[in-house]
């Protein structure tokens, strides 16, 4: 009896599956964590990791299945109810209110009151005080969380979670910005919870940490769990073959381009800084006519710093862009779409499409200038320019004057597509440009991209999903940590393998 | 066999009402105030209406056009009294021309709108905050401008401007016919027009298209300004005098017109026409209410209740 108990799971999902729009982020994932187990969760960007952890958290609402927690099956589980049954997630982007002591955020809805309701501050510091010593975390409860480093803070957002309840903790990312010091109290945090019989959820990219940390593994491809093993069998190696192993239909065909393949992009040295952290590192890079560049990097690899650096919007530290041979003095968007640059922005509904305008409108954005006179619009010039668009891509709607936000994800996907083609770009720059879109249209976009280079356009692909590098690119490109790692081409007679493309994007060089 | 295809538009109540809900208000507006009231369907009482409801409405575009780039302006009515103040002034101490008085008040405005457009796009600062400000600087530099004392005693190519006839219709009615006609056509035709409603709609992809978001925001703050300058004049001359206290929430009637008429107060949509027909429907409103023996005090009242509901239909809070 007593043995059963202890190995009574800590939680567990049944048959989770969860689409969002017309794909399947999940398909039927079973899993079951034990008490006191240190499970690595590895997959893809967007295998549905953080999708499977935000519905065990209560974040989001699962399809179909349920969670089962203390016994009880849960179907619609809330946030505010997982937390009560104990279960905590510690996500990648930081939750701590900066101006706000580190004890005001440990124990931020979670105050110790007196029986009047008014909050024991001193006890809540000492409480605090006492978690960070037992961990060794060298940082004074009653610092102001602004005064923190950022591995600090992510250090500080682990403790957090470890106030109240405790029966699964899920740590999504926690290193990505902790250094060699930090790991070290990570280290010593992890039995600990371990011996209280916590089950712990750890998703990372870099997996020798999994193998370091972690009991087993559990890996998700597409939505679906592939491997369920105990980190004693398998080596890095397996687990990058694990995460990226399925069938690739690669339709990829070589450039028909046959006029002079002339450089049009050229990145010299690019180093640049966001919030004071050095995103992108000595960076060169080429783009020739008729040529598709492919970029692979898991995320925060530096892929759309380096395109946010080269059109003014980050400090620029070191380096210059060329632009068919010449120098471009003062970057920004405006100049680089002077010099025939488009750029398909990777969140479409913040950086791609005006949802509450019409497509007409959001096609004419940045061609405005070409098609008046004395400021005045040629309207049928513009409206004959988006049918003309809709019309070659294949944009379904009810017409030029549909709002963007009436369509598909798919279809505004093209709007924005149709809108960087009507500035008539020498290089097309395109950030993730499938990602959430239904089969059709993304088969649709690619032969378009190809078409595209065919006639003779220099096109950059960035894109956290390998068959959809394979399909399209003549070479790729690999980032890790703002550097390319590795470049790889269709040279034939040269074995194209995601393996080799995957540690060089987790390991490096 | 042939088939038909209806290409006719699904027909729907709902948008079709939050399109142009507010000319059935509107109508209705009307049609129960001549029911209530034998004056107001009279042709005097029309031109009446007509003559208080241009500068609202002129103010009313200038606030649209703001509204639409997503920002607001607050300092409206202040600058009504600024302007009829710096007009009035160069007419009466100066024996300036009537024309050089106004260009005198339009310049003034345009200084503003540089102001508040610089302040709001150069150092990203709230637009609410900063019209609040500037709404008070105008409010205060209005009352120096003559130690607090108003200005009587305009010439009558003056008071024209407020007070006169082109045919049978009031010059001010010209004036704002003339400004809405150059504001539907900036709005829908131009290159200016377009940028406004794409910063509106969303700044990020703006900026991206290569559109100067500083410029643009700035040129929707200044022809807010001139159009309240403009405004101002016709209050100045209608009421024959400078009167730094003139104005006064002034602004609100501005942003109602503006909701009423359907511009979404977080930017991006709307049509200026909406804009026009709200201030009208604020001014027929206010108009009937007085025929009917309403006080004052009370419309500001019904105002405030009209703003909120028609922001709770229209607000839409963008995802």
């Amino acid at each position: 009896m007593a043995e059963a108990a202890k190995r009574q799971a800590a939680a567990e999902l049944r048959n989770i599956s969860k689409r969002f729009g017309g794909t399947a982020a999940l398909d039927h994932v079973s899993l079951s964590l034990d008490r006191g187990e240190i499970l690595g969760l590895i997959g893809e960007n967007g295998a549905g990791k953080s999708t499977l952890m935000n519905i065990m958290s209560g974040a989001l609402q699962p399809d179909t299945g349920t969670v089962v927690l203390n016994g009880r099956e849960y179907s619609r589980l809330t946030p505010a109810l997982a937390q009560r049954l104990g279960i905590q997630i510690v996500h990648q982007e930081l939750s701590l209110l900066p101006e706000m002591t580190v004890a005001e955020n440990m124990f931020l809805g979670k105050e110790l009151r007196r029986g009047t309701g008014i909050i024991r501050r001193q006890a809540c510091c000492q409480e605090a005080q006492k978690l960070l010593a037992q961990f060794g975390i060298d940082i004074r409860a009653d610092r102001k969380v602004a005064e923190l480093s950022a591995a600090q803070k992510q250090l500080v957002e682990i403790c957090k979670s470890l106030i109240g309840p405790l029966e699964v903790l899920i740590l999504d990312e926690p290193t990505s910005s902790l250094t060699e010091h930090e790991m070290g109290c990570l280290r010593r945090i992890l039995p600990e919870l371990k011996k209280q019989g916590t089950g712990i959820v750890f998703i990372s990219h870099k997996l020798d940490e999994i193998q370091e940390l972690c009991d087993s593994i559990a890996v998700l491809r597409d939505g679906n769990m592939v491997r369920r093993e105990p980190i004693e069998q398998v080596t890095v190696e397996d687990m990058v073959n694990y995460m990226v192993g399925r069938d690739i239909h690669d339709a990829y065909t070589a450039s028909r381009f046959e006029g002079k393949r002339e450089l049009i992009l050229e990145i010299r040295d690019l180093r640049s800084r966001q919030y004071g952290e050095v995103t992108v590192n000595n960076l060169n890079l080429k783009v020739y006519a008729g040529e598709i560049v492919g970029v692979f990097g898991l995320i925060g690899s530096g892929r759309t710093e380096m395109i946010k650096a080269i059109h003014g919007l980050r400090a620029m530290q070191e380096g210059s862009v060329l632009v068919s041979g010449r120098r471009i003095g003062k970057l920004s968007p405006k100049r680089m779409i002077a010099e025939g640059v488009a750029w398909v922005t990777e969140d479409r509904r913040h950086e791609g499409v005006c949802l509450s305008m019409s497509i007409k409108n959001n096609i004419g954005m940045p061609i405005y200038g070409q098609i008046s006179k004395w400021g005045i619009i040629n309207g049928r010039k513009l409206k004959g320019m988006a049918e003309s668009y809709m019309e070659q891509l294949a944009i379904k709607a009810s017409g030029d004057q549909a709002w963007v936000e009436t369509l598909s994800g798919g279809n505004q996907q093209k709007v924005v597509l149709a809108k960087w083609l009507a500035s008539k770009p020498r290089l097309l720059i395109l950030d993730e440009p499938t990602r959430g879109i239904d089969v059709g249209s993304k088969s649709e976009i690619h032969q378009l991209i190809r078409d595209l280079r065919d006639q003779g356009m220099a096109v950059l692909v960035i894109s956290s999903e390998m068959p959809e590098l394979f399909s399209l690119s003549d070479r790729i490109l690999v980032m890790k940590n703002g550097e390319i790692t590795g470049e790889i081409s269709k040279e034939p007679g040269e074995a194209v393998s995601e393996e080799r493309i995957m540690k060089l994007a987790t390991l490096g060089a | 066999m042939k088939i038909r295809i209806n290409s006719q538009k699904h027909f729907s109540l709902s948008s079709h009402l939050l399109k142009f809900g507010i000319l059935y208000l509107l109508a209705l507006l009307i049609l129960s105030a001549s029911m209530m009231s034998s004056q107001f369907l009279t042709v005097q009482n029309a031109l009446n209406v007509l003559r208080q409801v241009s500068p609202v409405i002129i103010l009313a575009l200038g606030e649209g056009v703001v509204i639409i780039t997503s920002g607001i302006e607050l300092s409206v009515g202040a600058l009504v009294a600024l302007s009829g103040m710096v007009a009035a002034g160069a007419v009466s101490f100066w024996n300036m021309p009537a024309l050089a008085a106004v260009l005198l008040a339009v310049l003034f405005g345009i200084m503003f709108g540089v102001l508040n457009g610089v302040i709001v796009a150069r150092f990203n600062i709230s637009a609410m905050i900063v019209t609040l400000a500037t709404m008070n600087a105008a409010r205060g530099i209005a009352y120096l401008y003559n130690d607090g004392a108003q200005i009587i005693g305009l010439p009558d190519s003056f008071t024209n401007i407020g007070r006169g006839y082109w045919g049978a219709v009031p010059v001010p009615a010209i004036i704002m016919i003339i400004l809405t006609a150059v504001v539907v056509f900036v709005m829908n035709e131009t290159i200016l027009g377009k940028y406004l409603y794409a910063i509106g709609g969303n700044e990020e992809v703006a900026r991206l298209a290569g559109i100067s978001v500083m410029r643009t925001k700035i040129a929707a703050y200044v022809m807010c300004s001139m159009f309240a300058a403009i405004a101002g004049v016709i209050y100045a001359a209608r009421m024959n005098m400078g009167d730094p206290a003139m104005g006064e929430g002034l602004e609100m009637d501005a942003v109602a017109s503006v909701v009423l008429g359907g511009i979404n107060l977080y930017g991006g949509q709307g049509s200026i026409l909406g804009a026009v027909i709200g201030a009208m429907f604020i001014t027929v409103l206010g108009n009937a209410l007085n025929l009917n023996g309403v006080s004052s005090f009370w419309q500001l009242v019904v105002k405030a209740v009209a703003l909120i509901v028609a922001a709770l239909i229209y607000t839409k809070k963008k995802v």
